[in-house]
């Protein structure tokens, strides 16, 4: 291959071939070393604190490791705990349905060659890019009651609605609207570039073959676009797992625990009731959960990608 | 021997409505027949403005006078007073912080992964499908995981609410996303260009600066674009291991919700001035935008 | 200038052996044309005289320096490109300027050298473009230029003229071979043409599967082919083959299995019945009343300067190439006769040269 060094060349490399493989590994240690000292040892810490109770009003006294496994046992017995990850695992999964569906339609509907449409898919970009901050500000001032538009327009017409984000049975639903609101334009753009590599021979013999609109998005279209699907969905369960900004400003986790995902529960713990060693222990199951997801999606973008983009 | 050459018109793809038109040509179905063609766009446009409101409307309060923040007339002066207000605070500093911040992230995660990219596009081995997996999974991790030991560690080290302490931080997921974005742009670099280089006198490294970088130079500039935009969006981390000195714009403004009361037109500036660069930005570099979120994940 | 020798050259990837044993020499200002199927190595082979390929075993020496672990910079050698590998960024007169710079030269030399080298090759109007608003033709020549200006010890060119079209490519032969003779430097031109090296090169090296095969000047390997394979890949239209076995009583003569009885000059030192090829090529046939070869014409091609006859001998396809115009259609039989003096005799299994 051109300009390559197999690593398993029999005879120790000389002169130009050893002045090559130094250059590479000097271009590429800095960034080894670095990344190591800021995800693998931060990782080894976290790991090493939820073996303790370690809590920041006694520092000392805590940094103990007689009970490695108490936080774990706790966990397991915390009905919070377990409700934010009920919690979580609602707002995953209805906000990721609906950002894939609202994506996957506006994506059928800006696929075709026009300025006009061209325009507009740069503009549906916003939500997406917006900092997740000015996000939770937008939807703060929409679920108001006192100064939200939608709530006056429906007090004008006679249907006065209380504030969504002050109920319990509808703040999730909110804030699940609202992350969708943010996130639709991701699985948009994955579509539209997974649309435009469909090739056009299927679709014009289906379409001479006499199949209707319908029928050629479900045979043809959908089979195409199922594993950029797949991929979206799965890096967006992984994305939500991180949502914090709307939960902080939109609900602060309430009313109660209603809106407490996992995610949160720890930033409380470590940061209200400054028990670190507890929320070190909440870190670690995500991150493991987290791992899981990552090792399925490259897996699944190996296996897959081999038979689809040759 | 005669030979002609038949040319099947395939309609185009893109054009779903279009080629129905000329079976449209009787009187009376002229409105219908505009429907089909501009419905899509039509419907589109539609689809834009209802989910575009929300944006809008913060926009718009911003430019509100303060009392009259939430009238019901749609007509309003527009005013400028709310940015002023805003800017008489501390949020000019915070915004600044923001500013530097990111360029300095920025600056740093193309620094040291860049060389690194490189290495890794022309330098094949076998660990390569493990590092974009350790890749993947840094961009993925979420915050929480990594704020607690930084922000013991930073405390011992006093590296608590500096600008250089938050930049080291966003180099968690910013290098992964430099490595990532920039093999791809190296590997459309031919390696016959480097050979001739080395040829005519370069070493490794400088066939790379005088040849390959120049022409990878919109890949830098992009992903540069791109790790600003994740830095200057960054919330969380800004919010545990900054206090006052090196707060940013995104957790600024959250301190109007909570320390000075709810003037919304403040907020709603706030709101708008913060998203201003990202925004401008994004529109530059779209065409780059799902390999930079998708990170680690999918080969482009 | 100088000699390139190369001595005991093996190349593996991993466990695959790509070159074996392989030794050439080529002497200072020679023109050698290294010509063979793809996959033969010969592109692998000019890649490790760059230094662009690391050598698994063997030496590389320029003149008087081994140069296995030379870095390509130190070789002072200089390589065309396949794709020419023009730098996109810059002008035609910084490509060409490049290596000078890298040297540290003065502008000024730099400017004159690369004004002179643009004027030899007649792109002194272009060296402000950039090559992507060159011509094929044009781009071939800055890759040229490039290498001419640094004055190597040698110049490597690796398949340079495949990427032109049939008349360019006419044209830049001859106006590489000029080159060469007014400029004398030692060269190593990799091709799968072998009409190019026939014309071009001083010495012809025929590499297949990694070993040299036969190497010599253009004319012997033409005249006498050390093996059927070298036969059979040098000259176009290709030589025919006849596989049968000699005959030594009576005529001496090679029979083949559908009764075509092939003249043969002088007794072979074969025996009776062991089995050969019989190479003719196709310029060797002659029209003879009364011959005992009758060959049923399919295809006949007048080129102007010749006629090609694609005939049915036997079981066999022959081309038979005829200067003066003949009277053939489609259909009618001919009658050829090989000329025994300029047959070639192989042995059926091993290729090599009988006679």
């Amino acid at each position: 291959m051109a300009g390559s060094v197999s690593i398993r060349h029999a005879a120790s490399p000389r002169g130009w071939e050893a002045e090559r493989r130094r250059a590479f590994l000097f271009g590429l240690a800095p960034s080894l070393l670095i990344l190591g000292a800021i995800t693998l040892v931060p990782a080894a810490a976290l790991l090493l604190i939820s073996l303790t109770p370690l809590n920041l009003l006694d520092p000392a006294g805590t940094f103990r490791f007689d009970d490695p496994l108490v936080n774990y046992r706790q966990l397991l017995d915390d009905p919070r705990f377990i409700g934010s990850l009920w919690v979580q695992v609602r707002l995953s999964l209805s906000s990721v349905t609906l950002q894939l569906a609202l994506g996957l339609a506006i994506a059928l509907l800006l696929n075709a060659n026009s300025r006009v449409l061209a325009a507009i898919r740069s503009v549906f970009l916003i939500p997406m890019v917006l900092p997740p901050i000015v996000v939770a500000l937008i939807w703060k001032i929409l679920y108001t009651s006192d100064v939200s538009p939608l709530h006056r327009a429906l007090e004008q017409i006679g249907l006065p609605l209380r504030s969504l984000i002050a109920n319990p049975d509808t703040a999730l639903w909110a804030i699940s609207i609202a992350e969708t609101w943010q996130w639709f334009p991701f699985t948009m753009l994955m579509v539209l570039a997974a649309l435009q590599m469909i090739p056009d021979e299927p679709l014009e013999a289906a379409r001479i073959d006499g199949a209707n609109r319908w029928q050629l998005f479900r045979y043809i279209v959908l089979p195409y676009i199922r594993p950029v699907l797949v991929v979206c969905a799965l890096f967006r369960l992984i994305d939500s797992f991180k949502a914090f900004p709307l939960i902080y400003v939109l609900t602060n986790g309430g009313p109660g625990t209603v809106t407490e995902v996992t995610n949160f529960y720890g930033f409380i713990q470590a940061f209200n009731f400054s028990y670190w060693g507890y929320a070190s222990a909440i870190a670690v199951v995500m991150l493991l959960a987290v791992l899981a997801i990552s090792w399925s999606i490259s897996r699944f973008k190996g296996s897959d990608g081999n038979e689809r983009h040759d | 021997m005669n030979a002609t050459t038949d040319t099947l018109r395939l309609p185009q793809r893109g054009s779903a409505g279009e080629h129905d038109v000329p079976a449209l040509r009787r009187p009376g179905a002229r409105p219908l027949g505009w429907l089909r063609r501009h419905g899509r766009a039509a419907l589109a446009v539609v689809l834009l403005l209802v989910l575009m409101f929300p944006f809008l409307w913060l926009v718009q309060i911003a430019f509100r006078p303060a009392e009259g923040a939430f009238d019901d007339s749609l007509l309003f002066t527009p005013t400028l007073e709310a940015f002023r207000a805003l800017l008489q605070g501390n949020f000019a500093r915070s915004f600044a912080n923001s500013l530097v911040v990111s360029s300095l992230s920025t600056v740093l995660s193309l620094a040291i992964g860049v060389p690194a990219a490189y290495a890794l596009t022309r330098w094949r081995f076998r660990a390569r499908g493990r590092v974009a997996l350790w890749i993947l999974i840094t961009r993925m991790a979420p915050p929480i995981a990594f704020t607690i030991p930084f922000f013991l560690a930073y405390r011992w080290i006093g590296l608590l609410d500096t600008v250089w302490g938050l930049a080291l931080v966003y180099l968690t997921f910013n290098l992964a996303v430099v490595i990532w974005l920039m093999q791809g742009f190296f590997e459309a670099v031919p390696a016959a260009l480097e050979e001739a280089a080395w040829i005519d006198g370069c070493g490794v490294w400088s066939a790379f600066w005088r040849v390959t970088l120049p022409l990878a130079a919109p890949g830098v500039a992009a992903t540069a674009v791109l790790c600003f935009i994740f830095s200057w969006n960054d919330f969380f981390y800004a919010l545990i291991l900054t206090r006052t000195h090196a707060v940013t714009a995104p957790v600024a403004i959250v301190n109007f919700l909570q320390y000075e009361g709810w003037e919304w037109t403040k907020i709603a500036a706030g709101g708008t001035l913060v998203m201003l660069p990202v925004v401008a930005f994004t529109l530059l570099v779209r065409k780059y935008l799902v390999r930079g979120l998708t990170a680690g994940g999918v080969k482009d | 200038m100088a000699s390139i020798s190369l001595r005991h050259l093996r190349k593996a990837y991993g466990s695959t052996e790509v070159i074996h044993n392989l030794s050439i020499d080529i002497r200072d200002g020679e023109f050698v044309a290294l010509v063979g199927p793809s996959g033969c190595g010969k592109s692998t082979l000019l890649r490790m005289v760059a230094g662009l390929e690391p050598i698994t075993a063997g030496e590389i020496r320029l003149g008087d320096r081994l140069i296995n672990d030379v870095a390509p910079r130190d070789r002072n050698i200089a390589m065309v490109f396949q794709n020419y590998a023009l730098y996109p960024h810059m002008t035609v007169a910084q490509n060409l300027g490049f290596s000078l710079k890298l040297q540290g030269l003065a502008k000024a030399e730099i400017e004159r050298r690369v004004q002179a080298v643009a004027e030899t090759l007649g792109l002194s109007a272009v060296l402000d473009r950039t090559p992507r608003r060159l011509s094929g033709g044009q781009r071939q020549r800055v890759a040229m230029g490039r290498a001419i200006v640094r004055q190597p010890e040698a110049f490597l060119f690796d398949e340079p003229l495949s990427n032109l079209d049939a008349k360019l490519r006419v044209q830049m032969r001859t106006e590489i071979k000029a080159l060469h003779q007014r400029l004398g430097t030692t060269t190593l031109y990799v091709t799968h043409d072998q009409v190019e090296a026939m014309t071009m090169a001083d010495r012809i090296v025929v590499l297949k599967d990694g070993v040299v095969e036969q190497s010599g000047v253009p004319l012997e390997l033409y005249d006498r082919p050390h093996n059927a394979f070298v036969a059979g890949f040098i000259g176009s239209p290709a030589m025919n083959f006849f596989r049968g076995r000699v005959q030594r009583h009576g005529a001496p003569a090679v029979l083949t299995d559908d009764g075509l009885r092939l003249p043969l000059h002088r007794l072979p030192e074969a025996a009776d019945g062991h089995e050969v090829l019989y190479g003719v090529r196709p310029e060797h046939f002659e029209l003879q009343e009364g011959g005992t070869l009758e060959a049923r014409v399919v295809v006949v091609e007048p080129t102007g300067a010749e006629t090609l006859i694609a005939a049915g001998l036997g079981r066999h396809q022959v081309v038979a190439a005829f200067r003066e115009r003949v009277d053939a259609h489609p259909g009618t039989a001919l009658k050829l006769a090989p000329r025994a003096e300029h047959v070639h005799l192989f042995d059926a299994a091993s290729g090599q040269r009988l006679n």
